[in-house]
């Protein structure tokens, strides 16, 4: 990776490993904004890493990528990730980014969009939409009949409602509904930008986060093994300890390089390929980093005292949103089966979806 | 693998054996990633390599570190032709997992080696002309590191018998070699008299940094492709999670490769692929049994060919080049565990 993302990865790691602790965590799990947080993080420009126009997007995704495991890593409180994506992607539609916590929707069946006075229209509700009680703007990413559009809701927008829910780790997750609400600003998507750009984002985005946050679990676990003493030494030397950590490892690896191979290899439109392979194997990687971490720190993982849960209790939530495993291991089966058995390798080495 | 020597002697011609060797030894000067590449599509293909595929992954580099000059000019070509091959002499019967504890012997007299003792599960004895193997060179002592030494030895020397084990797939496969006061010449001793055991550990490393431990199965993996329904979700999901799976291995080996070509130590790396890609590999038959219920007939489609070798084939791949066990022990020492 570059220099730039280096210092990036330097500063971001600083920031984070000084100013998330178990207050600000605790704090969002009652529902309390870290506003002081998010101007830090604002301030450092970590908002806007994939909104640079100057590099490409590999480069940009190659950047962002230490923020988004960084995120992970910490178990930051903030939807610094859905305002990084929400930047890239109003840049990609010619808008200019946008300061204030952002969230994100890929409409659904229950969202309609139209088109009335020049305005994109807004009508239905969509559920789990990260953060959105907290954005100053949601950007919204469907279609009016066969046109593909972006567009932004200011959060004070008429006929806009939030309703709170949350993810098993206490991030927001909410229902956001919509009457008759007009976006302040939208465009058509171009083309040969991808048909779903909120999901493939965020998934990428969403593995990465997973990647820092089994990563921390790692480390833990391998600390806490070479402390917690029983029968006389610490577990960490009993083979059965080691062969689990070996296997947490392994997971870890695998999840890394699917994920950092996917932003290394990035353009403007990602790759659905890399990131359905960086989703799926992160995916797998959070529950069986989590099984084998609970294993070993035994009762006290499991208090809430113990702050292992605030990186499990996000793995678990991760693996589910953005598409799960399943979700995109269809996608890639089906084209794999439609290519046939005998393009399966070059299309491997190709990594073509 | 099968074996071919015909096709082994083809590959030479191309200049796709011994690629990354120097040229004065036969090789190519090639980078270790083209070499992965070459290394890759032979295996993606399914194509004959076992007689030449020692020689070429470890037994090739491993004279180029400690061999001497004249046995250097005088095999690497040989073995980059496609003409010379070898097998590897390191398990004993009593001695496995714990290959320190080896008590087949070489002793030193006025002009070599007298080798005594056996080796056992030697893949391809029978066809290669050249084994290295690792023998005691000192007593038993404390340091049960210290007096092991590698060699090189000529398989029509006097003395040498192999007995074939036929595996459990019926082929003839590994076999059992003894040693009866065999004597080798003094310049076969591969680098220096009890430096055998860290000799052997390069080898190993060199053994587990390839692409093998994830494209065993992919022939199975294919048919599965061609057997698998695009409108049954169980199909889609299943074959989608292979692919996944498949590409994370790749990119990981490929950087392997590149570190092998950076000349930095990937035997970390290396495990975490073994163990992962077993883990895979392993699971493949079982999921093509759950999807397919394929019959393992002999009159079977060619479907059933594959996974009747590979449903047999499958727990070899996590006993040879270091038991599951082993493998996941180097993880955790890499941890910090040990
Ligand atoms: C197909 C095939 C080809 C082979 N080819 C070659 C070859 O060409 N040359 C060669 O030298 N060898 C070869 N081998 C041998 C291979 O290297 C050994 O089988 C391997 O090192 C394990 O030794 P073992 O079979 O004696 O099992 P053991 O070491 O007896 O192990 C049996 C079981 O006990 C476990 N175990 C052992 N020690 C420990 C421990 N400390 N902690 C926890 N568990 C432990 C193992 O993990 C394993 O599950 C081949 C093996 C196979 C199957």
């Amino acid at each position: 990776m570059s220099n730039e993302s280096d210092m990036i990865r330097e500063s971001v790691n600083r920031m984070f490993s000084q100013r998330v602790d178990r207050q600000v965590l605790d704090q969002l799990e009652a529902g309390v904004w870290p506003g002081e947080l998010w101007q830090l993080v604002e301030e450092s420009g970590f908002s806007q890493v994939l909104s640079n126009e100057s590099v490409d997007a590999a480069e940009g995704w190659q950047n962002a990528y230490p923020v988004f495991h960084a995120s992970g890593f910490y178990r930051l409180p903030l939807p610094l990730a859905e305002t990084i994506v929400a930047n890239a992607l109003l840049v990609l539609a010619g808008f200019a980014p946008r300061n204030g916590p952002m969230t994100l929707i890929q409409q659904d069946g229950h969202l309609n969009l139209h088109v009335e006075d020049n305005g994109l229209v807004l009508n239905g509700a969509v559920a789990s939409i990260p953060w959105a009680r907290f954005a100053k703007h949601i950007v919204i990413a469907g279609r009016v009949g066969t046109q593909l559009v972006l567009g932004l809701v200011e959060a004070t927008s008429q006929g806009l409602q939030i309703s709170h829910a949350q993810n098993i780790a206490g991030e927001p997750r909410d229902l956001v509904s919509f009457n008759d609400t007009r976006c302040t600003e939208y465009a058509g998507w171009c083309e040969g930008l991808p048909d779903t750009p909120v999901t493939l984002f965020c998934a990428l985005a969403r593995a990465a986060m997973m990647v820092g946050a089994a990563q921390s679990v790692l480390q833990q676990s391998v600390e806490y093994a070479n402390d917690r003493v029983q029968f006389g030494k610490s577990i960490g030397k009993y083979q059965a300890t080691q062969q689990s950590l070996a296997i947490l490892a392994g997971e870890v690896a695998c999840a890394q390089t699917a994920t950092m191979a996917a932003c290394q290899a990035a353009t403007s439109a990602l790759s659905v390929f890399d990131v359905a392979v960086a989703k799926i194997r992160a995916g797998q990687t959070a529950g069986v980093v989590a099984n084998i971490a609970h294993q070993v720190h035994g009762a006290f993982g499991y208090t809430h005292e113990h702050t292992l849960h605030y990186a499990t209790r996000r793995l678990w939530s991760w693996r589910a949103e953005c598409g799960a495993e399943s979700l995109w291991a269809a996608q890639l089966g089906r084209q794999a089966i439609e290519r046939g058995g005998d393009k399966f390798w070059t299309a491997l080495v190709a990594r073509a979806s | 693998m099968s074996t071919d020597p015909a096709f082994s002697r083809a590959l030479g011609e191309r200049g796709w054996i011994g690629m990354a060797w120097p040229k004065r030894y036969g090789g190519g000067e090639r980078s270790m990633l083209e070499r992965y590449v070459v290394v890759e599509e032979l295996l993606a293909a399914g194509a004959p390599c076992g007689a030449h595929w020692v020689a070429d992954r470890q037994s090739g580099p491993l004279l180029l570190l400690y061999g001497q000059e004249q046995i250097k000019q005088a095999l690497l070509p040989r073995m980059a032709r496609g003409e010379l091959y070898f097998c590897i002499g390191m398990s004993e019967p009593n001695s496995g997992s714990d290959l320190a504890s080896i008590r087949s012997r070489a002793t030193k007299n006025q002009d070599g080696w007298l080798l005594n003792g056996s080796k056992i599960w030697t893949s391809g004895a029978h066809l290669a002309q050249y084994m290295i193997g690792l023998f005691r060179t000192g007593p038993v002592s404390s340091n049960r590191h210290a007096d092991l030494s590698q060699f090189l030895i000529d398989m029509a020397t006097p003395g040498i018998s192999v007995r074939p084990i036929k595996d459990l797939t019926g082929a003839d496969h590994f076999n059992e070699v003894f040693f009866d006061n065999v004597r080798i010449p003094a310049d076969h001793l591969l680098g220096n008299e009890g430096d055998g055991w860290n000799q052997v550990m390069t080898e190993l490393a060199f053994e587990r940094s390839g692409p093998e431990r994830y494209l065993s199965c992919i022939q199975l993996l294919i048919q599965m492709i061609d057997s698998a329904d695009r409108d049954n979700e169980r199909h889609t999901v299943a074959i989608g999670k292979l692919v996944a799976e498949m590409a994370t291995l790749r990119q990981m080996s490929l950087g392997i490769a590149g570190m092998l070509a950076r000349g930095e130590n990937p035997a970390l790396p290396a495990a975490i692929v073994k163990d992962q890609g077993t883990l895979v590999e392993q699971n493949l038959p079982e999921i093509a049994h759950d999807l397919f219920g394929i019959d393992l007939s002999s009159r079977g489609g060619p479907i059933a060919s594959v996974m009747s070798y590979l449903v047999q084939a499958a727990p070899s791949f996590s006993i040879r080049g270091g038991t599951r066990a082993i493998v996941r022990g180097i993880i955790a020492k890499g941890l910090g565990l040990r």
